[in-house]
């Protein structure tokens, strides 16, 4: 529902003005409207608008005690002005001395400000009211990061509270130069969003083009941070995040010290990150907060098991297909052994394993707590190993399956991890059909597609494609610190291929790549 | 088209896996004998010259392709006719390499399955690569070169270790004096790789760095060059030059020689897929340079749309190309020492003397339009 455009004012009655808002919300019983008298010679009545729950109770009695009050402490008014415009004077007064308060003069603003947690001061008789920000009500607490665990770091995480999860940004970078912009999202929702960045060390274009994609995107409903990446990502065609989320305040705090632009949400956890590269999915907070040496260990260890993740299964059926001969005679033997009687191909064996782990991890995800032991039984005995047992898949398999499902959990961005258990399917067809050729062409084509793609301008496989020495040291490598305290992120300024950015480069410095 | 242009460092990386290409798959210079490494040098030393050429052709157009230039040289109608030479040479040429990695494929691993279906999908990945545009090829290039890199690294250390290099078998050097050597480099070392490169004059115009062209080409081309004599100098030391020069693929025979502990063995399929890979970009290449410079010649406005359609001519020539891999081979010879030699040195010195000739004349009269 937009708002509707016939500007209804608020001249008239008061209680006309109560009927008709009461009538616009269908009588919702959460609005409560409270009447005070805020001048008692000439009696002045006022109307105190109120969402319960989206109001901070405290703040509201603070209000409509001051405005009461107001009244016994009026002081000579001057004899142009009517009683109620001199109470109203007063109330204003008394009310921005409280808190932030502003004007409305329209039905449709007071719905809009009450709706958005304010409380609105109707006096009777003037033609506009007052919009008091009493935002409150309950939210969850700040509480441990549950997608992203660390085991050293800060552990505070982002909450559902678009002002909580600002603050937890600004505690950590106290510093003039972050900035942020708000914006109204969702023409049904009305959601507020945050755009936060470091001026200065941001690219001005950059915050430029967040901001014309938002406003471009045109969604009717933000409820999570999902609707807002999938209208303003690069491209839509691929498996991969081009931005980034995550629920950690200091994640996001480090990135904009080095450019980047966060978006937040009021009513999600989750930030996003904006631009960003595929390394950037691999490095998990704490691995800042080792040493490097344990960094750069683990990150090499992340990268090995998202290729295991992706491969396994297909490097598997290929050899086991084509390539036995690759296989050294002894554990072939045994893997022979293992597949006597086994009814299916490799192939069929593999997507079977890997389909009913897929089913068992989504149950997992959505199964209430309780039963939590009951799908592990089942799932342990059945499919390991009363399906070996069974005849139905070999034990290599098991292993193979096992081996890629964990593998898979040790990359520390869902989102990615995700998109790798998608095109391992993909190339486990291959595989099937063509052995190692085909899983070397679809490694190609994958890393082709991964080249191909950017994210607000930035090579999505940069550093590594376009090669920039200089930012290695933060890719696969976690190069200690000492070195890197000028670090930042300048793929940005260099590598950008959007018009938009060339052009401002172009503008901006000497080009040399054009020629005449 | 708002494409990201090449760095020097993406070319650098496209020039060597490009003249790894086949050279490193087939039996390259073994008609040398045992001083095949020389008479790689001494192709390496030739195709620098070559290269020299091409580059000094680019530096007198440098926002022209190949095709383009030699329309400007040689006027529209002789020009269009070379340009349409260097064309069916760029698509005779990637047909050939389509048609090494299908008979690599199918001799080594996929004897069972139809050459034509492994050619098929090999330019299909190739014309994935090339539709979303040269700079993505560029960037897969400086990936698969630290890979290419690293596996020749520990492939070496791997035949080093397993204690089968015998350099007997490389001397005495020069036992049968220079002849041999020089009749293998001319031409054949010589135009196969370092003449194909005349492929490269049709992504100059794309560099970002046209000042470091020629200094990046050239380095990569001696890097390469001494890493392929490299290669061969160890197929030999490990094969003798005997069985070398008779087997298919020297190098996978060589490798599958590897030993280690009787754990590390049977690396000829890492060997084939390294093989493989540069073959891919050798013809990704080459097919790019087919697909500009059709787009050139017959006014094809994104030249993208033209991929699908010369792929296929690729694939058909490729399988239309010879009736057997040892008739592959032969033609190839042929070819290199008529055709070939002919496409990529004797138009390109006819380019740059032309042009030479038309600038000291031009000086007297008009201006050239």
């Amino acid at each position: 529902m937009r708002f509707t455009t016939e500007e209804s004012s608020l001249q008239g009655e008061l209680p006309a003005i109560m009927e008709q808002l009461k009538l616009k919300l269908g009588n919702s019983p959460d609005l409560i409207m409270r009447h005070i008298r805020i001048a008692s010679s000439p009696v002045v009545i006022a109307a105190v608008i109120y969402f319960e729950g989206l109001i901070d109770r405290q703040l509201v009695n603070d209000l409509v005690l001051c405005s009461s009050l107001s009244a016994s402490s009026g002081d000579a008014s001057p004899q142009d002005a009517s009683a109620q415009e001199r109470a109203y004077g007063l109330l204003f007064n008394h009310v921005s001395a409280r808190g932030e308060a502003s004007v409305v003069r329209t039905l449709d603003g007071v719905l809009e400000a009450v709706l958005s947690g304010c409380t609105v001061l109707i006096v009777d008789g003037i033609g506009e009211a007052i919009s008091c920000s009493t935002k409150g009500g309950e939210s969850r607490g700040i509480e441990e990061p549950t997608t992203q665990v660390v085991i050293r770091g800060p552990k505070d995480s982002f909450n559902e509270s678009l002002s909580t999860n600002i603050a937890l940004i600004r505690r950590r970078i106290k510093n003039p130069d972050l900035w942020l912009e708000k914006l109204k999202l969702g023409d049904k929702t009305r959601t507020d969003v945050a755009i936060m960045y470091m001026k200065h060390t941001v690219d001005d274009g950059l915050v430029e083009e967040v901001k014309r994609r938002l406003q471009r995107a045109n969604l009717s409903v933000v409820l999570e941070t999902g609707a807002i990446e999938e209208m303003i990502q690069d491209q839509t065609a691929t498996f991969f995040p081009t931005i980034y989320n995550t629920e950690r305040p200091d994640v996001i705090a480090a990135n904009l010290l080095e450019g980047c632009v966060a978006i937040l949400v009021d009513g999600t956890p989750f930030g996003l990150l904006a631009p960003t590269v595929f390394a950037q999915f691999f490095q998990s907070p704490d691995d800042y907060y080792y040493r490097f040496d344990v960094g750069i260990f683990l990150r090499i260890l992340r990268y090995t098991c998202y290729l295991i993740s992706l491969l396994l299964p297909s490097v598997y059926i290929a050899a086991i297909t084509f390539h036995q001969d690759m296989v050294p005679t002894t554990l072939l033997i045994s893997i022979a052994s293992a597949r006597e009687g086994i009814p299916f191909p490799a192939f069929i064996e593999a997507m079977l394993m890997e389909l009913s782990f897929e089913v068992l991890r989504e149950a997992g995800v959505r199964m209430p707590r309780a039963m939590g032991q009951a799908v592990s039984i089942v799932g342990a005995l059945v499919l390991g190993q009363a399906a070996v047992q069974a005849g139905i898949v070999s034990t290599a398999m098991v292993i193979v399956v096992s081996i890629t499902g964990i593998a898979s959990f040790s990359t520390p961005a869902y989102n990615v991890a995700i998109a790798a258990r998608l095109i391992r399917l993909f190339i486990m067809v291959l595989a099937a059909t063509l052995g190692f050729y085909g899983i070397l062409l679809g490694c190609i084509v994958l890393l082709a597609h991964m080249c191909s793609l950017q994210s607000f301008g930035v090579p999505y496989m940069a550093p590594f494609a376009p090669f920039r020495l200089i930012d290695q040291k933060d890719t696969i490598l976690r190069m200690p610190r000492w070195p890197f305290i000028k670090r930042d992120r300048k793929i940005y300024e260099e590598q950008a291929a959007e018009p938009w950015l060339q052009q401002q480069k172009r503008s901006g410095s000497s080009d040399p790549a054009k020629g005449e | 088209m708002n494409t990201p242009k090449i760095s020097a460092g993406q070319l650098f990386a496209l020039i060597i896996l490009f003249v790894f290409g086949t050279a490193i798959a087939v039996n390259y210079g073994l008609d040398a004998k045992k001083d095949a490494w020389i008479a790689i040098l001494l192709g390496t030393f030739s195709g620098c010259l070559l290269f020299m050429l091409f580059s000094y052709l680019y530096r007198q157009y440098p926002d022209l392709t190949l095709t383009c230039y030699t329309q400007r040289i040689m006027g529209k109608y002789v020009g269009w006719l070379l340009g349409m030479i260097f064309v069916l040479y760029f698509i005779y040429d990637a047909a050939r390499d389509v048609r090494d990695a299908g008979e690599l494929l199918n001799t080594s691993v996929y004897d069972a399955t139809p050459i034509f279906v492994l050619n098929a999908v090999m330019l299909l990945a190739i014309a994935y690569v090339l539709d979303k545009g040269l700079y993505v090829l560029a960037r897969l290039s400086e990936i698969f070169i630290v890979i290419i890199a690293a596996s020749g690294i520990v492939g070496s250390i791997l035949v080093f270790a397993s204690r089968i290099i015998d350099l007997n078998n490389l001397l005495p050097v020069l036992e049968y004096g220079w002849k041999p050597i020089l009749t293998t480099t001319y031409p054949s070392t010589f135009i196969f790789p370092f003449g194909e490169m005349l492929c490269f004059s049709m992504l100059f115009p794309l560099l970002k760095n046209p000042e470091l062209q020629l200094k990046t080409g050239l380095l990569a081309i001696v890097l390469s060059g001494l890493a392929l004599s490299y290669t061969i100098a160890i197929d030999i030391a490990v094969l003798g030059a005997d069985i070398s020069s008779r087997s298919i693929f020297a190098l996978l025979t060589m490798v599958s020689k590897v030993n280690i502990a009787d754990f590390l063995q049977r690396l000829d399929p890492i060997a084939l897929f390294t093989m493989l890979i540069v073959d891919f970009f050798k013809i990704a290449m080459l097919y790019y340079a087919a697909v500009i410079g059709t787009a050139d010649l017959f006014q094809v406005k994104p030249s993208r749309k033209l991929v699908v359609p010369v792929g296929c001519v690729i694939l058909i020539t490729s399988m239309s190309i010879t009736g057997s891999f040892n008739e592959h081979l032969l033609e190839g010879k042929l070819s290199i020492s008529n055709f070939q030699l002919m496409v990529v040195v004797g138009i390109p010195l006819l380019l740059a003397a032309v042009h030479l000739i038309r600038k000291y004349i031009g000086k007297g009269q008009s201006v050239d339009p």
